[in-house]
């Protein structure tokens, strides 16, 4: 398996959450900025400022196709950095908005991006600080990316959850169907087909997660949003973190019939699959029906599931359970399961 | 008696997803409600032919692509022949043949869509053309701009303007074009039918890998000659304005 130093060059497997995205990080970026990095690879980074903690976290954009069924460019944008500030237990407060434009962008796509940006911002109750616009010449980028930063504060001085939280038999609960996000794009990229019948989960789901962490705050030890790599590499992740297993029985993973029939045509597991508005959660036994049951009432978390639980068996992997009790190992993926998805 | 055609489940098998596709015999409405399924494929009263409306659509049976390579040259010639003696035969059974014809569009935001082989796909070309030994005069011509053959265009029109209801679905590439097309078809409603030997791809176990693939999900794999049978039974009658 080759890794970054071995290419000797950025590749698209570099972008896509896999183990290569992994290893550039390791292996480059965080040795080259030495003592200016804290080295923390978390969803957000929790800081402290003058005793009190937040959250911050930032996210570049460059979907193909910026518009989408049921989105665009803009709303990802939004999310995706939310998202990313609920799963370490922050709530968010303020976004910076970055754009790089190529040039002849038409200026009415502009404002329709900057209409869901808006619409997003509102929902996820958040407030847009800082922006900047930088505009490239034809060719120089690929019509529009988007960088957003979010900001947020830990209520309650909450900043236990992390993979270091995680403990043996915890429950692993998936909010929403796996996989629909990343064949939406990829339908309506390439006219598969599935792209009316699959529609992008993207949300922003820091008001379902902020209802669950107000009572159960204790009894969920860590969350992940599921976006590049699926939930196969966050699983993947987390056995490397927490020196713990996981198991999951397949047949508990939510999923679309539409979205099977999908990425079983294109050869593809839908366990690696990004998705925008899904995250796993790792929580307590004691506590996962009541977590489960709150999770379902939002109308972002209807499909939740329990699909499994955190092992300490003597094979520290994540392995899959078939309904004919057939096992499969889940290894980390190593590069792009599919380019371009965020 | 009503005999039900179904998905039950979808389950994974040998890493493999599987539907599990499942027949029933009901007597009342009570038992239909009751069926725990996915989706129903078709019904039908025991003992009753149903005569449905239909037309072959074929996919990119186009000058460029089939003559894109030597390998794509040798698919083509070995399916073709049989392929064009089937839309003879069902041409003068009446039904409808309708030629899917990939375009290339300037401005396909797709950037890698703009290659070579993709802009010998321009409109009103002999490369973008129909091949002449499967078009007719009164066979009707679709452009298409991507891999479903509904995909942003008036295919869903052209067949119900004829009453469709089941789409034979022919041509190449059977993992690309023709399974998404199925795929789509299913989605708005068209029951599909897939010749196995009307379908070619450069590769045969890709097309036996997508005639699985269709088998499972999407429609029902027969023979040429079974589709023509069913044709000759008045199981199939071709579609038509009314």
């Amino acid at each position: 398996m080759k890794m970054t130093k071995d290419i000797g060059r950025i590749v698209l497997d570099h972008g896509t959450g896999g183990l290569l995205s992994e290893d550039l990080i390791s292996s480059i970026i965080i040795p080259r900025l030495g003592s200016v990095s804290t080295g923390e690879l978390a969803d957000s980074a929790v800081l402290d400022m003058h005793g009190k903690k937040i959250a911050v976290t930032t996210d570049s954009f460059s979907i193909d196709p910026i518009f989408f069924g049921n989105g665009n460019i803009g709303k990802v944008s939004v999310c995706g950095t939310i998202n990313d500030l609920a799963v370490s237990g922050a709530t968010p407060l303020y976004l910076t908005l970055a754009f790089i434009i190529e040039e002849d962008f038409p200026l009415a796509d502009f404002e329709q991006i900057l209409d869901s940006v808006r619409e997003a911002a509102q929902e996820a109750q958040v407030h847009i600080v800082a922006g900047d616009t930088k505009v490239v010449g034809l060719g120089e980028a690929d019509k529009i990316f988007v960088n957003t930063t979010g900001i947020g504060y830990f209520k309650h001085g909450r900043t236990h959850i992390s993979p270091r939280n995680i403990r043996k038999n915890d429950n692993i609960i998936v909010t929403g169907l796996l996989g629909n996000h990343s064949i939406h794009i990829l339908s309506i990229r390439e006219g598969l087909g599935f792209e009316s019948r699959v529609l992008s989960d993207c949300a922003p789901l820091n008001g379902m997660i902020a209802q669950v962490l107000e009572d159960h705050a204790p009894d969920i030890h860590f969350m992940r949003d599921l976006t590049r790599g699926g939930l196969g590499s966050v699983l993947s992740e987390v056995v490397a973190l927490s020196g713990l297993g996981v198991e999951i029985t397949m047949d508990k993973l939510p999923m679309q019939y539409e979205m099977k029939m999908a990425a079983d045509m294109l050869g593809i597991n839908p366990i690696y699959l990004a998705n925008e508005g899904n995250i796993s959660m790792f929580v307590s036994p004691k506590a996962t029906n009541d977590i489960l049951n709150k999770i379902r009432q939002h109308p972002y978390g209807k499909h939740a599931s329990v699909v499994g639980h955190v092992t300490d068996d003597l094979i520290k992997r994540v392995i899959g359970l078939g309904d004919d009790g057939q096992i499969t190992i889940i290894e980390p993926l190593y590069g792009r399961e599919l380019p371009r998805l965020c | 008696m009503l005999e039900i055609q179904f998905f039950q489940k979808i389950e994974f098998l040998q890493h493999r997803l599987v539907a599990v596709k499942k027949s029933v015999m009901v007597k009342t409405r009570k038992v239909f409600k009751n069926l725990s399924c996915l989706t129903v494929i078709s019904y039908k009263f025991k003992g009753e032919n149903i005569m449905k409306r239909c037309a072959i659509v074929t996919a990119d049976l186009q000058n460029a692509a089939a003559n894109k390579h030597a390998a794509r040259i040798k698919a083509v010639e070995a399916f073709l022949p049989e392929h064009t003696e089937f839309l003879n035969k069902m041409r003068a059974k009446g039904i409808p043949v309708v030629h899917l014809q990939q375009i290339y569009d300037p401005n396909d935001p797709r950037k890698y869509k703009h290659t070579d082989y993709d802009k010998k796909f321009i409109e009103g070309s002999h490369e973008a053309a129909i091949l002449d030994e499967v078009c007719q005069e009164s066979d009707i011509i679709v452009q298409k701009h991507r891999d479903s053959g509904f995909y942003d265009n008036n295919l869903h029109d052209v067949l119900q303007a004829m009453n469709v209801e089941v789409v034979i679905l022919t041509g190449m590439q059977s993992q690309i074009c023709v399974q998404t097309t199925a795929a789509d078809a299913t989605f708005r409603g068209y029951e599909v039918l897939v010749p196995s030997d009307g379908v070619s791809a450069t590769k045969p176990e890709d097309t036996e890998r997508a005639l699985d693939w269709m088998q499972k999900y999407v429609g029902t794999v027969k023979t040429q000659k079974e589709i023509y049978d069913d044709v000759l039974a008045g199981e199939l009658i071709g579609g038509k304005h009314t």
